[in-house]
């Protein structure tokens, strides 16, 4: 069977897809790539259904040998190259953003990105991996998915089906270029524990900037700023959780939960970074500074619709 | 009367919070007793909408997530909008009864106690003022029932623990608690579905995974449970756990009315 050898992986480079939906009420998280729009618009690239599994590289790099000829995408991270060696030894590079062939033999690299925090580079193949609870992503706290639920590491072997050697050749448009552009402004809906802050204590939420902090993970990014301060006190009766929640603990630094955030906790909630934003904010590498804007949940739930309708109309799917 | 709170969660969800946590902010605590009926009462609603998933009558809604007092109904704002959401569930939310439940599954499930699979046994016998024995036969003398599940697939958080057993959490938490390790604090049992740091007070283990991929039933049980535990020796314990290889599960949960 074809394979993938993992020569060299970043210390949180993972198998990811579009996660598991229907299992919260277990205590299993949802998961899935933290960039979906990097996610579907590689598999676009390579002539993939949206939800195929592919490699989410988080912060560091990665680098795999292939025996097979087939074609990869980079996305999520515009502005950065991969670079191709093949068997007899000569190196290319070639862009982020467009459907790149790779000879049985060659070996691919993804340097540590430069332009986001996190890509998606997606593969015109399926990875021949076991799914739990409809996905075969990795969770790591979970110790579910990819080869034994943990991140990629050197020496991984991945066998692969369905390979198509040789999709239709695609380039991401000029509207990508927009939508994967760094931004600053982020946009939350307030609540569910809003109440349990005062009126002082939300305008600060959204007229201090924020750093982001080198704490972050798949599970949640820590921001510092200004300490947010309850009304009473930072423990709630456990409730459900949304990704994108900003969780405040009793020190008041902000916590956006992420794709492999806890089903249920409880600590108060202030907002949630709506949908649409979400993956924005992943890509920013620690040290940013971002605000915050807030929208209602109806304005939330339009924006939504009007990003989704963009890119498929981009996409023509 | 309490009246239930909706709370917006984004864009992908909804919670709906029985406890009237936001207007009664600082008005007294609820007792656990009435803690314990409203997240019935929640659960019970989330039952009710998961039927209404389940037969194609609320597109849209993707996960059901039941809490203490509340429930969150997660949806994909590309197919429904919250104020459909809750004009729908409005419309069934005085249908609600407490005091009722569709039957719960009842498992008994055993525990080896103290030594080296209950670290903390000793030192909660000192902190409580009981033998070991003692605090052996408080565990495992009433039924349980599972509250919420969180933190892990198939961590339940379980309340109904013997008031004498209460005990904070361990001030400096474990980085490494070993799977199946059952441990109390406040008024709460869990039991850790896989190695994971944590700071409960470690009593015993039990043998039968909560969560097994290789399980045609992968998690052992679900909010709303009821469990009851019973003491097995070392020899009883190892004999369990290697019955338990290859998918096999050698227990199965009685019915609430079989219970008595």
């Amino acid at each position: 069977m074809a394979c993938l050898t993992i020569n060299h992986a970043g210390p949180y480079t993972s198998i990811q897809d579009q996660g598991r939906t229907g299992y919260q009420a277990l205590g299993v998280p949802e998961g899935g790539a933290v960039d979906p729009d990097a996610r579907i618009t590689a598999n676009w690239l390579v002539g993939r259904p949206a939800e195929t599994a592919g490699f989410e590289i988080f912060i560091g790099g990665l680098s795999f040998h292939t025996d097979t000829a087939l074609a990869v995408a980079l996305s999520g991270s515009l502005s950065d190259t991969l670079s191709i060696t093949s068997a007899s030894g000569q190196t290319r590079d070639e862009p982020a953003g467009q459907t790149v062939y790779l000879q049985a033999g060659d070996s691919l690299t993804v340097p540590p990105l430069r332009a986001s925090n996190v890509a998606f580079l997606a593969i015109s193949a399926r990875l021949d991996l076991a799914s739990v609870f409809g996905s075969v992503g990795v969770s790591a706290n979970a110790k579910i998915g990819g080869l034994d639920g943990g991140m990629l590491k050197t020496g991984d072997k991945l066998a692969l089906t369905d390979v198509n050697a040789a999709p239709a050749g695609r380039q991401l448009s000029s509207v990508f270029a927009d939508l994967f552009a760094p931004q600053d402004t982020f946009r939350v809906v307030l609540g569910p524990q809003d109440f349990c802050f005062e009126a002082s204590e939300i305008d600060r939420l959204v007229s201090a900037d924020w750093q982001l902090t080198t704490r972050m993970d798949r599970m949640g990014l820590r921001l510092s700023g200004p300490a947010l301060k309850h009304k009473t006190s930072a423990d709630i009766l456990s409730d459900g959780i949304v990704k994108g929640a900003v969780q405040v603990p009793g020190d008041g630094q902000p916590i956006i939960l992420m794709a492999d955030h806890q089903t249920t906790g409880g600590y108060t909630k202030i907002a949630t970074v709506i949908s649409a934003d979400l993956a924005r904010l992943t890509r920013l590498p620690a040290h940013r500074r971002v605000r915050f804007t807030v929208v209602s949940q109806q304005e939330a739930e339009q924006i939504a619709k009007d990003k989704t309708g963009l890119i498929r109309q981009e996409l023509g799917r | 009367m309490r009246q239930p709170v909706w709370f917006a969660c984004g864009d992908t969800g909804l919670l709906l919070d029985f406890s009237g946590y936001g207007p009664s902010l600082g008005a007294s605590p609820l007792s656990a007793e009435n803690r314990a009926g409203l997240t019935r009462k929640a659960r019970q609603l989330g039952q009710m909408i998961k039927q209404r998933v389940d037969t194609g009558q609320a597109e849209g809604i993707t996960d059901i997530v039941p809490g203490l007092c509340s429930v969150l109904i997660h949806y994909d704002p590309l197919i429904t909008a919250s104020a459909a959401i809750k004009q729908q569930i409005s419309l069934f939310l005085d249908q609600l009864d407490e005091t009722t439940e569709s039957p719960a599954p009842l498992w008994r499930l055993p525990v080896c106690y103290g030594g080296r699979f209950g670290p903390d046994l000793d030192e909660v016998a000192r902190r409580t003022n009981l033998t070991p024995e003692e605090v052996i036969s408080r565990h495992t003398n009433g039924v349980l029932e599972v509250a919420i599940m969180g933190f892990l697939p198939g961590l339940g958080y379980m309340t109904g623990v013997d008031e004498a057993l209460y005990l904070p959490r361990r001030s400096e938490p474990r980085t490494f608690v070993a799977q199946g390790s059952v441990g109390i604090a406040m008024d709460q049992t869990v039991i850790y579905p896989l190695d994971s740091p944590g700071g409960w007070n470690l009593i015993g283990q039990m043998p039968i995974p909560l969560f097994d991929q290789a399980r045609e039933t992968p998690i052992l049980f679900a909010a709303g449970d009821r469990v009851r535990f019973y003491q097995v020796s070392e020899d009883e314990y190892t004999e369990l756990a290697a019955s338990c290889t290859g998918g096999h599960l050698p227990i199965s949960p009685i019915m609430s009315e079989e219970a008595g």
